[in-house]
């Protein structure tokens, strides 16, 4: 075999094999690195169709045009069936929805006029309806020239299937409008479902509750019986008696929709609306062609709504999340660094070989670049795949497989891989370059030492003013807030690791492995100081993501509660008066009646928001969060209805100077002035951000309504103010489209129905569970740099004490002391660590949040710390000492006292 | 041996004069060298000699250029050390000095055989393919060309350090205490190979304190505190040095004469006499 000439080079690639260890130290710092890199790229994919699937999730629960996805396209009067055709062909060509299901109604668009179906001289009113599917659900055909009728009207009508009738329009009143009717033949009868004009065969069809139906001219609100045909009947029928019907195409919304897919049907969307309204384009021409009038296709959908919600949904994931995924990145940085480092300090002489032959630093970096090209090309598929499997375990709730990589991820994982090749390579070529021999040797040139325990204090300081500086509603996506905590553990690793070597070990009994530690730890060099201090941080830092986690999922549950109130809230608006009775009840049971209307509290101008609650029923209906920042209004609820009759009780949620004991009047719509009494101040309360940014007044209805004047007064049925009247909203407990039957059932339909789901979908709050789940992976990754550094110290310790040990066995010491006085050492570290810990996460609890980024809805998410983060901690810091006890045990008992003295152990 | 002929410097391969070496520390400061003056030319084996502590290793990694003086001036091959450029002596380095580290054997490639080692620096400093087996056999290494570092003894290890230094035939060859973990029949093969090299004309700087190899040197220079006291040269005659500040250092047993470490220096004719003031003239 022919001799190499550059064996360095060549044998480079595969020289970490040598070290299987190193080896899977950098594999996993590389892999980190490049799920790091990855990790935000595949989030904003994730969050793209998690918000996408809870907005479409939301709006399923608004079933009416215009508010789901669903789409619907109408039009008045007959086309021509080519014409037809081409329009239903535009429609199916739409992206991201199922085919077009038509439907159509007579509409007897004259009120003078009105829909019958007559036999000899008895006529009864019912109008022509068809829909797809529903003459075949009746038994029939499609292409079957016949009418259904509805049984009680065939009845009345005296006929039977196969007897002749007369469809059409007829006077209201004889004489007011020409009556026009047209022969049809009876198909058949059905059974209409009871409280609807349907047949009973298709009352239970996904959507039919939202069909065009023709309405009954004689009950307003109400449907008319229907006289149904299939397509081309009811359009030659429609055409015969020169009706006007409304048509409407129904586009079901594809379950599978993603999010490009999404905006690109908004796109089409928005392309169609435009097109049937140019009267170049053949839709417009086919519309036409209507008969008896011209018509215009309208489109309505309320996908571009949901795709502009969930669009800001993952924007604002994306912005909460920004700040962590960083700080992901830098500390996967760091942590191949660091091992780079340990590297190069287990390759110290080797280098100091290089250097005196001369090799150029140059190659030194590129000796290393080849040297992590296997690690690197190993650690791009394998860190993609981590960063795949953290979203799809911690992250937005998307189903996100390999297959829906992009060739930007593809782009940003080749990226990762080459930050793992080129982060060491700088490092070994600055390693390189500092032993190059400098000119520092020159007499004259000074030692410095840097002072870097004064140089974290100093940095701190000056980051926790500029961020205190900072508005609060900016500090969460400062780059200067990611840093605070690492400076502020940082900070507080110092001061405790400059104070632990006062305390002393109790009980060392001279001689003993206790004594033997405290002696060895208090001439401890820096190497043992530094991994302490670097262990402190990363305890402190592990702690911390655990309570900022918790802190955002709590506090986002609050920030819900304060937007919602309750778990569904339907809004009636001023659909809800009163009967002139003194109470007003909840409409439905298991729920509570919330009125809001705009007042101002003088001096203060503008207005802010009241909110009358019935403090009866709604304690048990509110949603009061996680954290008891809203349970603190609880206990308060009953003091509403307290006090003197002439002063309403009030709470303030929000920002407020007012304090409890304060009195003024406020003013409703400024023409009633009414005095109140501050009993409670709270920085949330439920419901009390559905104005987000305003302090909401709550007060019982019971005392706020006696005071009002009858124009005012929701308990006057004619109670209408033409400056803002008190709008009503129902809250409840109950499933949205529960509570939307219920109220339907009591003549109240809602004109929004609101849920806590829905709720943190359009403030960005749901994004903020996912930005905390970011936050735990993350932690994952301190936790394994904690772990490192912890491995570290002990092979530091076994390392240094390696010849002491030699002599002290020599003197009779077992190596069970000895084992025991390292392990003592590690204690004390892995102490010093927790009690800068316990400093810096006081530190960062007690002072402003610094991790809420919806800052505009109160109240302020901070982080937290339960039983099971502390327990954590605790664990952590338990397994840091058995870690580190066990692999300088390991390490020691692999080594003779032959190598130690000859200086290879 | 290889045919290849030494780049052998047109004169002497170092010169220094008023060699300075101070470490810094938090603590203070440590003088490892004190106005040293030297000049080594080709051909010969330099011994540098003296008890621990005494300025060997300082003067031999100056001598390298592998770091600066902290004063002085120190000539290597021509380039001044001191100012020269960074990469003139990683040059220098590189291709024309041949050095052997203390406990070399901690410092060679793990990943690399024996072989490969002494191939890699071969090619630097672009020696025929043939002269790596020469060097091998040269210390003994023939039959352990294959192995990695891990599997070769301490002494191997050694003479592979000494293999990677001699290979190219550089114009100087720097080794500290290249012996010492050695037998007496491996340190002879390496002194030979040393011995060999400057033969040919290569100047050869080594440090040691075995009377092995100080019996062997063309030239053996006594380092005491940081001073270079003595000088003996082929002939066996030993001369006391005087620096270029006009300081001598007198050998331990004359030192006792003066014990108020005071002198009176006295010109007789060709003669210069050192006498102690409480002496009568």
């Amino acid at each position: 075999m022919r001799p190499r000439r550059h064996p360095l080079l060549t044998a480079a690639p595969v020289r970490l094999a040598h070290s299987p260890g190193w080896l899977a130290l950098v594999l996993l710092a590389g892999s980190l690195l490049v799920a790091s890199v990855v990790a935000p790229a595949l989030f904003a994919t994730s969050a793209r169709t998690a918000a996408l699937d809870a907005r479409l999730d939301a709006a399923a629960a608004e079933p009416a045009p215009g508010a789901s996805a669903d789409v619907r396209a109408s039009w008045t009067g007959v086309l021509p069936p080519t014409a037809e055709e081409l329009v239903l062909a535009e429609l199916d060509a739409l992206s991201g929805h199922g085919p077009p299901v038509l439907g159509a109604a007579a509409t007897a668009q004259d009120r003078r006029l009105r829909s019958v179906v007559r036999v000899g001289g008895t006529a009864v009113g019912a109008a022509l309806f068809f829909h797809d599917g529903v003459v075949e659900a009746l038994g029939g055909d499609e292409g079957e020239r016949g009418v259904w009728l509805p049984a009680d009207v065939a009845a009345r009508l005296g006929v039977a299937p196969g007897d002749r009738l007369r469809v059409g329009l007829e006077s209201v009143t004889p004489g007011s409008a020409q009556s026009r009717s047209t022969p049809a033949t009876l198909a058949g009868t059905y059974e209409t479902e009871p409280g609807s004009v349907l047949p009973a065969a298709v009352a239970e069809v996904p959507g039919s509750g939202e069909w065009v139906l023709p309405l009954d001219p004689s009950l307003p609100g109400s449907a008319s019986p229907l006289v149904i045909t299939g397509r081309e009947t009811f359009a030659a029928l429609a055409r015969a008696i020169d009706e006007e019907p409304l048509y409407a195409a129904d586009l079901a919304v594809a379950p599978d929709l993603d999010p490009d897919g999404a905006e690109a049907a908004v796109a089409e969307l928005q392309r169609l609306a435009v097109e049937a309204f140019d009267d170049t384009t053949d839709l417009a021409r086919a519309t036409d062609r209507a008969v008896p009038l011209p018509t215009r296709l309208e489109v309505a959908s309320g996908l571009p709504d949901v795709v502009d919600d969930a669009g800001a949904a993952a924007a604002s994931a994306e912005r909460q999340v920004g700040p962590y995924a960083t700080s992901g990145q830098v500390l996967a940085a760091a942590l191949l660094v660091t091992a780079w480092v340990l590297v190069g300090r287990s390759r110290r002489r080797e280098g100091a070989l290089a250097a005196g032959l001369g090799v150029h630093p140059a190659m030194v970096g590129g000796l290393t670049v080849l040297e992590l090209a296997p690690p690197a090309v190993v650690a791009v598929p394998v860190g993609t795949g981590l960063a795949l499997l953290a979203i799809a375990v911690a992250g937005p709730p998307a189903d996100l497989g390999p297959g829906d990589l992009v060739a930007g991820d593809l782009a940003l994982a080749a990226l990762g891989g080459g930050l793992v090749v080129l982060l060491p390579a700088l490092v070994a070529l600055a390693g390189a370059v500092r032993s190059e021999p400098g000119t520092g040797s020159r007499l004259g040139a000074r030692v410095r030492s840097v002072p870097w325990e004064l140089l974290v204090l100093v940095a701190t300081a000056v980051v926790v003013v500029a961020v205190l500086s900072l508005e609060p509603s900016r500090r969460g996506g400062s780059p200067l807030t990611t840093v605070l905590p690492l400076l502020v553990a940082a900070s507080a690793a110092a001061l405790v690791a400059r104070l632990a070597p006062l305390v002393r070990l109790p009980g060392a009994r001279p001689g003993g492995p206790r004594w033997l530690a405290a002696r060895r730890s208090a001439g401890a060099g820096g190497p043992e100081r530094a991994l302490t201090a670097v262990l402190a941080v990363t305890l402190g830092l592990f702690a911390y993501t655990l309570a900022v986690h918790r802190g955002l999922v709590d506090g986002a549950e609050d920030k819900v509660a304060a937007l919602v109130g309750a778990p569904t809230a339907a809004s009636v608006d001023e659909g809800l008066r009163g009967t002139g009775k003194r109470v007003l009840e909840p409409p439905v049971e298991g729920s509570t009646l919330v009125w809001r209307q705009r007042v101002t509290l003088p001096p203060t101008f503008g207005a802010q928001q009241l909110m009358t609650i019935d403090p009866a029923t709604f304690a048990a209906v509110a949603d009061w969060g996680a954290t008891g920042t809203l349970e603190a209004g609880r206990p308060l609820v009953e003091r509403l209805d307290e006090g003197d009759a002439g002063v309403v009780p009030v709470l303030l949620a929000g920002d407020t100077d007012r304090e409890v004991g304060d009195r003024g009047t406020l003013e409703v719509n400024e023409e009633v002035a009414l005095p109140y009494l501050v009993v409670a101040v709270l920085p949330a309360f439920p419901g009390s951000e559905a104005g987000t940014g305003d302090a909401a007044v709550v007060a019982s209805s019971r005392r706020v309504f006696p005071l009002l004047p009858p124009n005012l007064d929701p308990r006057d049925p004619l109670s209408v103010d033409s400056a803002g009247p008190f709008t009503a909203e129902v809250w409840s407990a109950a499933p949205p489209g529960d509570l939307r039957a219920q109220l339907r059932s009591v003549d109240l339909p809602p004109a929004e129905v609101v849920t806590t789901a829905g709720a943190a979908v359009g403030q960005g709050l749901v994004a903020t569970a996912w930005a905390a789940q970011y936050v735990v992976v993350l932690g994952l990754v301190v936790l394994l740099l904690a772990l490192a550094v912890v491995l570290a110290l002990g092979l530091r310790l076994a390392d240094r004490d390696a010849v002491a040990d030699v002599l002290l066995a020599r003197m009779g010491w077992r190596p069970r002391q000895l084992a025991a006085a390292r392990t003592w050492e590690v204690v004390r570290a892995v102490l010093t660590a927790a009690a800068a810990t316990v400093v810096s996460t006081a530190a960062l609890l007690l002072a402003p949040s610094l991790v809420d980024q919806v800052s505009e809805v109160l109240p302020v998410s901070r982080p937290r710390l339960g039983t099971p983060e502390l327990a954590a901690v605790v664990g952590l810091a338990a397994a840091s000492v058995g870690a580190a006890a066990l692999v300088g045990l390991v390490r020691a008992r692999r080594r003779t006292s032959a190598e130690v003295l000859r200086g290879n152990g | 041996m290889a045919t290849a002929e030494p780049l052998v410097p047109s004169g002497p391969a170092v010169v220094a004069s008023d060699l300075t070496r101070v470490y810094r520390s938090a603590t203070g400061e440590t003088y490892a060298l004190r106005g040293v003056d030297l000049t080594i030319g080709g051909g010969t084996l330099t011994v540098v000699a003296g008890p621990s502590g005494s300025g060997k290793s300082s003067l031999l990694t100056l001598v390298s250029a592998r770091e600066r003086p902290s004063a002085g001036e120190l000539s290597v091959l021509g380039s001044d050390v001191a100012g020269a450029p960074t990469p003139v002596l990683r040059r220098l380095r590189h291709r024309r000095i041949g050095y052997v580290p203390q406990r070399a054997s901690t410092g060679l490639f793990p990943h690399l055989t024996a072989a490969d080692h002494v191939r890699q620096v071969a090619t630097w400093r672009r020696a025929g393919g043939d002269e790596v087996d020469d060097v091998l056999a040269s210390v003994g290494l023939a039959a352990r060309a294959g192995h990695r570092p891990a599997s070769m003894s301490g002494g191997e290890q050694q003479r592979l350090a000494v293999a990677m230094a001699l290979v190219g035939r550089p114009s100087l060859v720097v080794a500290d205490e290249p012996t010492a973990e050695l037998d007496h029949g491996n340190a002879d093969l390496v002194l030979d190979a040393l011995d060999g090299v400057a033969r040919a004309g290569s100047a050869v700087v080594v440090s040691s304190h075995d009377a092995r190899v100080t019996e062997r040197a063309g030239r053996l220079l006594r380092l005491r505190d940081g001073v270079l006291s003595s000088e003996t040269d082929r002939a066996r005659e030993t001369v006391a040095v005087i620096d270029s500040a006009g300081r001598l250092q007198l050998p331990p047993a004359l030192l006792e004469r003066f014990p108020s470490r005071r002198v009176v220096v006295e010109a007789d004719g060709h003669h210069v006499r050192l006498r102690a003031p409480e002496d009568p003239s």
